[in-house]
């Protein structure tokens, strides 16, 4: 199906969603009688019944702007601007470049991964959130207990999915081909999992967390678990990592976890829990799903691109590397003067970027971008820069990050297995015309 | 098949987008519709998507492997012949590691 297509069948049933009276109206010249029954004109009754692939014996009957079920379960994206679907089950989405522009990523604009089948019940109400294991104290919390016992602060988080930029791999590697937009930085509010933790009692036993969500895996096996990822303790004891019941002031989109969620800036999204209700220390390495094996791991010594590489060789992906993206201009853009406005952000787990350069020349010369400092730890930065393009024709834009460890955006993949961590200069074209 | 309606109406309703006729989606959604593809689509998507099947390039030896791995890990029942087989040629034939068929978005 083309871009356009998918656009347009997603702002149908986004304008349903927003006015269904006016969507009757616009997509099926339906309208509302005063008992708030529909009215389908010729025309648009047989447009609706040529969407269902039937006719509708009781079509007096619908109420006005009632989108059909048929019809409203097909909008696995609703809540989303502009994403790209790459898998509908499990749901995978990704938010092209120029779309993550806003310096804190909204809602509609937060890729999707998921790994299993998301809950049905995503009320927050009688939601609970067991902490255990390792604990001198185990807790059963609600979201309300989180709210009152717990500081609550907001911070933007970059949550970057460990697959981002898999589908450039060559040799490919196996799993979603995500492009460049498995990344976003909202506004999360909620509570430090260090704050609960501490108040739990860390037993000195405890090495790891493990957490669990509640998806179901894609089998819907009884009890076995889509995901379930931890990190050592002394990550989790760090002060950025939240355990989270809003996104950008309001309730987490279903697909972002809803109704709470761990978020673990700078590491691999995996880390970060979705539905939430379980997070347990354990005395070991956790061992859960997509914790063993090849799955979010990468080779501890260089490899070949499409070398076989033994699963003992492979170390688990703790912080994300320097990268960037380019949000303005689009990739493909024409532009009608020499002067060109360029923006993005960059980021690098656990660190702070300090330079980034952007070129227009293929990366003969550079020039440094205007920085801003993170807005917190753990968010990404933003930065923007003019370049003038010396006469008309084709260019690339290119961004390069460097954090304050000194590492750079490489130019070729890192190229390992699993298709992980691809931070390569993000080059974006555009003609001067 | 709701959606390729849905797009549809949309062109008769607003009657300005152009018509892409051309790019019928199979019976078997994003898979190529070749010999294999109807036993592929059936198999895989039992569990998930061929959207997830679709993106992939990877050598027969590969395939076998996540075959294997689904078995072990995931909880698929094994293929029982001829359609294992079946399914094994049409993948390395169709979703190699040169993309023949890789979905355009």
């Amino acid at each position: 199906m083309s871009e356009d297509k998918k656009m347009d069948h997603q702002s149908v049933l986004e304008l349903y969603e927003k006015d269904p009276v006016e969507a009757d109206r616009v997509f099926l010249g339906r309208v509302a009688h005063k008992d708030r029954r529909g009215f389908l004109k010729g025309a648009g009754l047989a447009t609706l019944g040529g969407l269902l692939g039937a006719s509708i014996p009781f079509h007096r009957n619908m109420p006005s702007g009632l989108i059909p079920v048929a019809l409203a379960d097909e909008n696995l994206l609703a809540g989303k601007d502009g994403l790209s679907m790459l898998n509908d089950r499990p749901l995978n989405a990704e938010t092209p470049p120029h779309l993550l522009d806003d310096a804190i990523t909204p809602t509609t604009r937060h890729f999707i991964r998921n790994n299993g089948i998301p809950p049905e019940d995503v009320s927050p109400d009688n939601w609970t959130l067991t902490i255990d294991g390792l604990v001198d104290t185990p807790m059963e919390l609600s979201i309300a207990d989180l709210k009152s016992k717990f500081e609550v602060v907001t911070m933007a988080l970059t949550i970057e999915c460990g697959g981002n930029g898999r589908a450039f791999f060559n040799p490919p590697a196996k799993g979603n081909q995500w492009t460049y937009g498995a990344v976003a930085c909202s506004n999360w509010t909620g509570v430090r999992l260090k704050d609960v933790l501490n108040a739990a009692g860390v037993q000195k036993e405890a090495i790891y967390t493990a957490h669990v969500g509640a998806d179901d895996h894609l089998s819907m096996k009884e009890g076995k678990l889509a995901i379930s990822r931890g990190m050592p303790i002394e990550k989790a004891l760090t002060d950025n990592i939240l355990i989270a019941f809003e996104q950008n002031g309001e309730a987490l989109h279903p697909h972002n976890g809803a109704p709470l969620r761990l978020v673990v800036p700078g590491w691999p999204g995996s880390c970060s829990q979705k539905w939430l209700t379980r997070i347990y220390l354990r005395d070991i390495v956790h061992d859960g799903p997509k914790m063993t094996g090849t799955a979010y791991r990468v080779p501890n010594r260089p490899v070949e691109p499409g070398e076989k590489v033994d699963k003992k060789d492979f170390d688990i992906i703790e912080r994300m590397p320097v990268k960037s993206l380019i949000t303005a201009p689009a990739t493909g853009a024409t532009v009608a003067g020499e002067e060109v406005e360029v923006r993005g952000h960059a980021w690098s787990g656990d660190r702070t970027i300090s330079e980034v350069h952007v070129s227009m020349d293929f990366g003969v010369t550079w020039q440094k971008a205007e920085l801003d400092a993170p807005v917190n730890s753990g968010a990404w930065q933003n930065f923007k820069t003019k370049v003038t393009l010396p006469q008309k024709g084709y260019y690339e834009i290119w961004a390069k990050a460097v954090d304050d460890a000194g590492d750079a955006q490489p130019h070729a993949i890192n190229w390992n297995p699993k298709g992980y961590l691809n931070n390569t200069m993000h080059r974006v074209a555009v003609r001067y015309s | 098949m709701l959606k390729r309606l849905l797009c549809t109406a949309v062109v008769m309703a607003l009657g300005t987008l152009p018509v892409a006729a051309s790019e019928e989606e199979s019976e078997y959604g994003l898979l190529v519709d070749k010999p294999g593809a109807e036993e592929t689509f059936i198999y895989c998507t039992a569990c998930h998507s061929e959207r997830i099947v679709a993106q992939q390039g990877l050598s027969r030896t590969d395939w076998k492997a996540l075959f294997v791995w689904m078995e072990d890990e995931q909880e698929m029942e094994p293929i029982e012949e001829p359609d294992y087989s079946i399914i094994i040629d049409y993948l390395s034939e169709h979703y190699n590691t040169d993309r023949p068929n890789f979905p355009k978005r």
